[in-house]
């Protein structure tokens, strides 16, 4: 949570020092744009309108969404942290779940003719 | 997800779909651990893997990952290691290591699953079923 409450302080940051920026040249055109099909000039407040608040809600819903994936990101399993919860068995629930063997019974355990594969990360 | 809970629902939800998948595709038992491991995990897969089909003939298998440990074991009982070879289950270990490593921990399990399963093929009629 802490993660995405960074992240949320980070694009808000962004979104404050860019979006003057970007609005700039909404706001230096002076209201002198038209179209083709409509030739009056824009109000200042339409210049901005379009060119700086389209660019503020782009902005926004990055940030939104940045702030809804936040907390679920949290909950993942990050390769090197330790692994603090209880084990879960899907299927095979009868074996006995998280009895330490003793020496002699992890000695040479494994069935005749049983075989199988190890890998890390 | 619940404090002390390793995966949310939907997860289980999905791990458990990949495995009944499995089991039903081949007919082998296939059993998944997710937890800490105490002592050599090598050792524990196998006492493991014993207890659960504790004597019997039956093909199973069972995939043991401790991600705190960073480590994964795929155990096949005799029946089941003739249907899926040990070269079979490290390309699976393999490639389920690759997701563990980017964070990935259901997606690899279920795509273990979903490999040693298409390796195993149908159940033939000699192999004994697996226990339910």
């Amino acid at each position: 949570m802490r993660r995405g409450a960074r992240r949320a302080l980070t694009l808000a940051a962004l979104t404050t020092l860019t979006l003057p920026l970007f609005s700039a040249a909404a706001l230096a055109d002076g209201g002198r744009i038209g179209t083709h099909y409509d030739p009056d000039p824009l109000s200042p407040l339409e210049s901005w309108l379009i060119y700086g608040g389209i660019i503020a809600a782009g902005f926004l819903v990055a940030l939104i969404l940045t702030a809804l994936s936040g907390g679920k990101s949290s909950d993942r399993y990050r390769p090197g942290q330790p692994w603090e919860h209880r084990e879960v068995w899907l299927g095979g629930e009868g074996a006995a779940a998280g009895a330490e063997p003793t020496a002699q019974e992890t000695a040479g355990t494994a069935a005749p003719g049983s075989g199988g594969a190890s890998g890390s990360w | 997800m619940a404090a002390g809970e390793a995966f949310r629902q939907d997860q289980i939800d999905r791990l458990n779909s990949a495995r009944l998948l499995a089991e039903r595709q081949t007919g082998i038992g296939f059993h998944v651990r997710v937890g800490a491991v105490a002592g050599d995990p090598k050792a524990a897969a196998d006492r493991l893997l014993g207890e659960i089909v504790d004597g019997s003939p039956v093909a199973a298998v069972l995939v043991l990952v401790s991600p705190g440990q960073r480590f994964v074991r795929i155990v096949t009982t005799a029946a089941a290691r003739r249907r899926i070879p040990d070269v079979a289950a490290s390309l699976a270990a393999l490639s389920m290591t690759s997701s563990f490593a980017v964070g990935d921990l259901v997606g690899g399990i279920a795509s273990g699953l979903r490999q040693l399963a298409d390796m195993a093929g149908p159940p033939s009629v000699s192999v004994p079923a697996s226990a339910p």
